[in-house]
């Protein structure tokens, strides 16, 4: 396929004959079309767009943004040739395609992937850093490592929701069939976290619909001890998104161990941006908590606490309190006019 | 019908200094109508028909593009005539619903400034960028990303965006610069679609009828072409012009 005859001049991803796809994938002078063709197989076939990103990302001399698809598809399937493939393509990366290999590997690696990104070296606050931080972070938390845990820093503040302009969340059942059904694509959000089907709350913050799942270890029995010795990544919220018709994460809950009565309970998105800080304590099979600290301009002044009950999985919140103004803390910035 | 100085004005461009109708009242970045991509069709605008518009209901975009340096720079060229290109669809195909597209302003954010953000590997980082950054006016953000590595999505926009600006979610993502032309310019109209309160038409199934099909909130999957699927009906057009990112006549 050459540049005078481009893939789909007037036609959309899912238009593409599947021949075209073989032949765009078989040439990646044309990256575009060849990026495009493997978005496209990943959402039509995901096992056949998995074997594809494969051996795209073996291929050290495909194109970076392609290797970039492919290393962010790999990073939804929690399987070991995927791991593999992932900490073999961390050495001589390039800065922008190890962004996503080091984030693929932090939702889907365990010990030896941590052992791997801990001998890669870069630059400090580039964004291969920060994903490679974080990496290592979600890593200890799910292997239950104390090595990289999170501690609210100075951006997390303690804002309370103004008294005049906060309003009060509801959390309804999501209920084990509508969450079972959507399990295939929250596995893709999670694909090495196991999400207790019986838990799940759903929510609306702003016009979007969003889910709060707890990790089925932490409600298996003794669970609740457990959880007060070793750091957690105790659920996850996501938010739906209308376009692509899915739940996508939208934050970790993470919570830090150490064997005191009360933990440090924290909530970071996928990019490791951390957006709320509180605080756990466990009682028996009772998880209580509290979230009190937010990170403008990434998350409103909030207010809540809550019960998980380890022994059945049951979730409850007694207050949820979000602040509607915005305009406490960090603005956001403002881009250059041209 | 009142003049360009005065409709200007009234859409909050600056007009104590040389102003370009094609810069200014159409909103083109390159100060020039875009080539259609389809060299059979000339693309063309009218003075009067922008004047008419803004007599009615319209909305302001703020065109934001980031990471585009850090494309080659042909590809940068490229990705400009996409930008103008889909000012130029979005505000013909908005004007089947009578909703005009006014004052059109385009801001960088250069790929040092995104901390990666210009290469988007999840939704997630979506949100990211749109809660680092706004334009504190009364425009709707548009963020034009150099590339997206998820295949999950081509776009993501709130339904309905905020109202508030430095909001939560004040601001949609309308697509990347590796996207051709006409679906770049569908991402982004079907994103603002989304972000003025309109749903998809369909629901798991796609819509049996080509008009259905035609109809610019479409999902991909169902859309017949990025080209004719654009169409608005009447109860479209309402919702969106009711909503509060959509501003008075002039």
């Amino acid at each position: 396929m050459k540049n005078e005859e481009p893939l789909f001049p007037a036609q959309l991803p899912h238009d593409i004959p599947e021949q075209k796809i073989r032949e765009a994938l078989a040439d990646f002078d044309q990256v575009e079309w060849a990026s495009l063709a493997l978005k496209t197989l990943n959402q039509r076939s995901p096992e056949q767009g998995l074997i594809e990103a494969r051996t795209i990302l073996k291929d050290r001399k495909a194109p970076e943004r392609i290797r970039s698809v492919a290393s962010v598809e790999l990073g939804k399937h929690s399987d070991a040739k995927s791991e593999e493939l992932l900490i073999d393509t961390l050495k001589g990366a390039s800065p922008a395609l190890l962004k996503h290999v080091a984030k693929s590997l932090g939702q889907i690696g365990g010990k030896k992937a941590l052992k791997e990104l801990e001998k890669v070296k870069v630059p400090d606050d580039t964004p291969a850093a920060v994903a490679l931080r974080f990496a290592k972070t979600l890593i200890s938390y799910r292997i239950g490592s104390n090595a990289y845990l999170l501690e609210p820093s100075r951006q997390i503040k303690r804002l309370e929701p103004a008294t005049t302009q906060r309003t009060h969340i509801e959390f309804n059942e999501i209920g084990r069939e509508r969450l079972e059904v959507a399990l295939p694509s929250v596995r893709r959000q999670l694909p090495a976290i196991d999400v207790d089907v019986k838990s799940g709350l759903r929510f609306m913050c702003g016009a979007s619909e969003h889910w709060v799942l707890v990790n089925a270890e932490v409600v298996q029995t003794g669970s609740a001890a457990a959880l007060r010795k070793r750091p957690f990544i105790a659920g996850a919220i996501l938010k739906y998104r209308v376009c692509s018709d899915h739940y996508s994460l939208d934050e970790y809950i993470l919570t830090n161990g150490g064997g005191k009565d009360e933990m440090t309970l924290v909530g970071v998105r996928g990019s490791g941006v951390m957006v709320h800080a509180g605080v756990v304590s466990v009682h028996d099979r009772a998880v209580r908590f509290k979230l009190q600290s937010s990170n403008p301009p990434y998350s409103r002044p909030i207010d809540l606490s809550g019960t998980l009950d380890t022994a059945d999985g049951r979730l409850s919140f007694s207050q949820v309190l979000v602040g509607t103004s915005w305009k406490i803390g960090a603005k956001p910035l403002v881009p250059r006019r041209v | 019908m009142k003049s360009v100085k005065t409709t200007l004005n009234c859409i909050g461009v600056n007009t104590n200094r040389n102003i370009s109708v094609l810069g200014d009242l159409f909103g083109f970045l390159q100060h020039r109508v875009p080539r259609d991509p389809d060299p059979s069709v000339k693309a063309s605008v009218s003075v009067q028909a922008q004047l008419r518009a803004m007599v009615g209901r319209h909305i302001h975009l703020n065109m934001i593009t980031v990471g585009f340096d850090a494309l080659s720079a042909s590809d940068q060229q490229t990705a400009a005539n996409k930008v103008d290109y889909a000012v130029y669809r979005t505000r013909n195909i908005f004007a089947q619903a009578a909703l005009g597209v006014g004052r059109v302003e385009h801001y960088v954010i250069s790929a040092a400034q995104s901390n990666g953000r210009d290469d988007l590997g999840s939704e997630g980082e979506a949100d990211d960028l749109s809660d680092e950054w706004s334009v504190p006016n009364n425009g709707i953000d548009v963020f034009l990303v150099r590339n997206i590595s998820d295949s999950d999505y081509i776009g993501i926009s709130p339904v309905p965006g905020d109202c508030d600006k430095g909001d939560k979610d004040d601001g949609l993502i309308g697509g990347e610069s590796n996207l051709g032309f006409e679906s770049f310019s569908r991402t982004v109209a079907h994103e603002l679609g989304h972000f003025l309160d309109l749903s998809h038409n369909h629901g798991d199934s796609c819509p049996t009828t080509t008009d259905g099909q035609n109809n610019l909130m479409a999902q991909c999957r169902c859309a017949l072409s990025a080209r004719t699927s654009v169409q608005l009906t009447s109860s479209q057009g309402s919702t969106m012009r009711g909503r509060c990112q959509v501003h008075d006549g002039c």
